[in-house]
């Protein structure tokens, strides 16, 4: 069964009257349960456009959308709030975390909002800290962690209520190569051990080489499709590969890595 | 573009952030306005308004009170409106704008609006002036209404005085600006909230200050009131200080560690981020706290003391009193004529007495418990039957008294004091001594000098034989008549002044209704005028929260973003920032109210009166102009952060 789908989506900005820009067009992915996609592409190419409508955060313009079966462009405001709250779970750059909340809270906010009871909240919190080697971590507030540590609490949020998929925007954009590094390696035991369906949008050529699939975009529009063997490294030079191909800026946002 | 029309353009697009530094300006001037109108009001310079006449020292004072408030007010609105903007600042800077073009772009911006409420506020004042002179004339109960004038000097003080008031303050904002580093102006809300600190030492001291203020507070008594007054204020300032800086932290850390509280639904956010709005805004809450339980209780004490007065005015029974004497030497009034004064008039007589008695001349009192002894054998005073004054007791109970033993009334209303002497005087040519037994505190007929000042009963068998005694002018009689529309009959009591002899004025008593009305208007003015210094104050106070609730928006904003990607409804988003403005609006409102209500029970039980009433009239009023408050800042501060976090979605 495929936990997201999506049909011809497209998003126009601009007025009816007068179209202004065509950020994506008829893009149909198909993405099944415990898969690890990622979706590549060049500067300017969508990509934040097609998160912000997978994360329904943004409606399309025309094609469907269907995540878990639920066609979310047709329910309301709150309805929605809701829905992210259940079915999505989210990974920023930017961590988006709350400074008023220790790491704990921060973890466990998605629960706590949805009323469940504390026992079970700790019950659920336990493994998934484990996993993230953040137990030693709780207390901490989210101005004495490095960013690693912050990202890792920011996965473990995004799964805590075990969200039917995962969505990371430029997850390790914030990050020096090594806090990347085990941060992807969390990402894939997430989805191997917790059968977890991750879609991660990335510039970042090591980041993608953890996926399975990697799905490119170019001017709105789906380029090609990657395949991992069981190789990482051959994987990497294959996303080189394309990317050159592709042509186009891919350093949009790899500099503040220094 | 010039530079003017950046300024214009800037105050049109940020009209919301601006609009409350405008509308709080104009509320000052225009409460100025009307304030100082009605001080240079002709009613009031020509004392055709006798009330003002008397307070108008007072009324003075409460101008300056009003300037001082608006200058300190109007600073910290505009510093905080430039404080909420120092990332538009640094943007300038960012693009090239020099720190003297920064100024000049403040300094015209503020001008702007500091002309623009100054010149609107005036309208509104105009506007307003005659209802606020309608309600002082219902207030003070005059018969003619006050006029309604718009008086030159009031248009052109108020326009000197708060255009010198913004230039000030608009020069000193200006020299301030483009003081820090761009970078810093940039990031001004991202700097990390740290972690809210307290320290065992001044949660303890914050407490016990507070327990120990209240506590000396409600066992004050008349005695130790100059010992402890002092004390109390220090105790309860600094425990106030203490409650948002340290124990706010305290409570608030125990309620985290309540799990089933605290991990259900928007509490954890509520909690948690309730500690950082209060430690950021604890000198704002603590300042607004303190002022307004000094503005309440002197509001009490103000309508406590008026109360006071006017009962024991009002123990007097009778409207108009007199003596009426068979002693020739005496003038005396003629019944006829206050007959004809009445019914001229058109008042109504409810109430007559007549109370007959014996002149004891030259007498003297001394009692057993103290040196003290009055009359000292040259003043005259009424000796009454004791069937007669139990007759006219106004408190219904009787006094006994045995054939040899007298009574003295103390008509003065001192407290009680059981208390035995000796009185000795003249009834006619015969010496007299009398064995005082007893003390009643009673005011049950008016008093006339040198007439009635203390009152002794004895039995009616030692009545009768003491007016055996006297001489034909020994025996009088006082009379009083009381009006069922007394409250109206100050110009028939004063036609009646007139129309007697001096000499006659000695035996008779007609002040009590005149002074009623003089104590009542001057103290009703003085309690309008504080009300009006209130209202000031109380939407000063809201204003105050209201800006700084605005600085954090821009937090406020990009944590709203935050949460509604993953998923965090608007509704439980509003929850949880309605809940926090209501607890910022309405926490120093309480705690200034439990302040005062201390303060008020100290002062029931010095004055032996009790304001509680009023107090509730007032601390109502402060709710209710919270409340509003509180409505439209969620309100708009609510719309201000869906707006924001939309129009800057990812």
């Amino acid at each position: 069964m495929s936990v997201l789908k999506t049909t011809g989506l497209g998003k126009v900005y601009g007025s009816k009257k007068n179209i202004l820009y065509t950020a994506l067009q008829g893009v149909n992915i198909e993405v099944e349960k415990g898969e690890f996609v990622g979706v590549m592409g060049p500067s300017g190419s969508g990509k934040t456009t097609l998160l912000n409508l997978l994360s329904t955060i943004d409606k399309p313009t025309s094609g469907k959308l269907e995540i878990n079966g639920i066609d979310p462009t047709k329910l309301n405001d709150h309805k929605l709030a809701l829905f992210r709250r259940r079915e999505l779970g989210f990974v920023f750059q930017d961590f988006n975390l709350l400074d008023a909340l220790n790491v704990k809270e921060n973890i466990i906010l998605p629960l706590v909002m949805e009323g469940i009871k504390p026992k079970v909240i700790e019950q659920r919190l336990k493994p998934i800290v484990q996993m993230l080697q953040i137990e030693d971590l709780l207390a901490k507030r989210t101005y004495e962690i490095s960013g690693g540590q912050k990202q890792r609490t920011a996965i473990a949020r995004a799964i805590i209520h075990d969200p039917s998929l995962l969505l990371a925007d430029e997850l390790t954009g914030n990050l020096d190569s090594k806090a990347a590094k085990d941060v992807m390696d969390t990402l894939k035991q997430m989805n191997e051990q917790m059968n977890a369906t991750i879609l991660m949008v990335t510039h970042d050529p090591f980041s993608a080489s953890y996926c399975q699939r990697i799905i490119f975009i170019k001017d709105g529009q789906l380029f090609t499709e990657i395949n991992r063997g069981s190789n990482r490294q051959i994987f990497f030079q294959q996303i080189l590969d394309v990317q050159s191909m592709l042509g186009g800026d891919f350093d949009d946002i790899s500099f503040p890595r220094a | 573009m010039t530079f003017r029309s950046l300024a214009l353009k800037n105050i049109k697009e940020n009209w919301r952030s601006y609009s409350a530094f405008f509308f709080s300006s104009l509320f000052s001037v225009a409460i100025f306005y009307i304030y100082y109108a009605f001080v240079v009001h002709p009613d009031v310079i020509n004392g055709n308004l006798v009330a003002a006449g008397k307070v108008k020292l007072g009324l003075e004072y409460c101008l300056y009170l009003i300037s001082i408030f608006s200058f300190i007010f109007i600073l910290y609105s505009s510093g905080s409106f430039l404080k909420s903007r120092k990332k538009e600042f640094g943007l300038f800077s960012l693009f090239g704008m020099t720190r003297r073009q920064l100024r000049k772009l403040v300094f015209v911006e503020n001008m702007l609006i500091g002309l623009l409420s100054t010149v609107a506020g005036i309208g509104i004042g105009i506007l307003f002036s005659k209802l606020f002179l309608m309600g002082l004339g219902a207030l003070l109960k005059v018969e003619e209404q006050i006029r309604f004038v718009v008086p030159l000097k009031a248009v052109s003080l108020t326009l000197i005085v708060f255009i010198g008031i913004f230039l000030v303050i608009t020069l000193y904002i200006t020299l301030r600006i483009g003081k820090g580093q761009i970078i810093e102006l940039l990031q001004a809300h991202k700097q990390p909230k740290g972690e809210l600190r307290f320290s065992k030492f001044k949660v303890i001291i914050g407490a016990i200050s507070l327990l120990i203020g209240y506590a000396l507070a409600a066992t004050m008594t008349m005695m130790t009131f100059l010992l402890t007054s002092l004390p109390i204020i220090g105790f309860v300032v600094l425990g106030t200080y203490l409650l948002y800086t340290q124990l706010s932290v305290v409570i608030l850390n125990f309620l985290k560690r309540r799990h089933k509280l605290y991990y259900k639904k928007s509490n954890m956010l509520i909690i948690s981020q309730l500690g950082y709005k209060i430690r950021d805004n604890a000198r704002v809450l603590f300042t607004i706290t303190i002022l307004s339980a000094v503005v309440m209780t002197a509001m009490g004490t103000i309508y406590v003391l008026q109360n006071m007065i006017k009962q024991q005015l009002l123990a007097t029974p009778y409207s108009v009193a007199w003596i009426e004497t068979a002693d020739e030497n005496v003038a005396q009034l003629d019944r006829a004529k206050l007959d004809e004064l009445i019914a001229k008039h058109g008042l109504q007589i409810s109430k007559e007495e007549q109370i007959a008695g014996l002149k004891l001349e030259q007498y003297n009192i001394s009692y057993d418990q103290s040196n003290r002894s009055f009359g000292k054998g040259e003043q005259s005073t009424m000796i009454i039957p004791l069937s007669v004054y139990n007759e006219n007791r106004i408190d219904g109970k009787e006094l006994k008294l045995a054939n040899d033993e007298a009574a003295l009334v103390e008509i003065f209303m001192d407290n009680y004091k059981k208390r035995t002497g000796t009185v000795t005087g003249k009834v006619g040519n015969a010496d007299v001594e009398l064995k005082l037994v007893d003390v009643t505190v009673e005011r049950f007929m008016n008093i006339i000098y040198d007439w009635n000042s203390m009152p002794i009963i004895v039995t009616d068998e030692r009545y009768e034989q003491l007016l055996a005694q006297g001489d034909e002018t020994s025996a009088f009689t006082l009379h009083g008549i009381e009006f069922s529309n007394w409250k109206s009959s100050v110009p028939m009591l004063k036609e009646l002044r007139s129309s007697v002899s001096d000499e006659t004025v000695g035996s008779i008593d007609y002040y009590r209704n005149i002074d009623y009305e003089e104590i009542m208007q001057s103290t009703s003015l003085t309690i309008f005028v504080g009300l009006f210094v209130c209202l000031l104050f109380f939407v000063a106070a809201g204003s105050l929260i209201y800006f700084k609730l605005f600085t954090e928006r821009d937090e406020d904003v990009s944590m709203f973003k935050g949460l509604s990607r993953i998923g965090i409804t608007f509704k439980e988003m509003r929850k949880v920032i309605v809940t926090q403005v209501a607890i910022i609006f309405f926490l120093p409102c309480l705690v200034g109210i439990m302040h005062a209500l201390f303060a008020m029970l100290a002062l029931n039980r010095l004055l032996n009166g009790s304001g509680w009433i009023y107090a509730f009239v007032v601390f109502g009023i402060y709710v209710a102009m919270q409340a509003i408050y509180f409505l439209i800042a969620s309100r708009s501060y609510l719309h201000s952060i869906r707006k924001g976090a939309a129009t800057a979605a990812m």
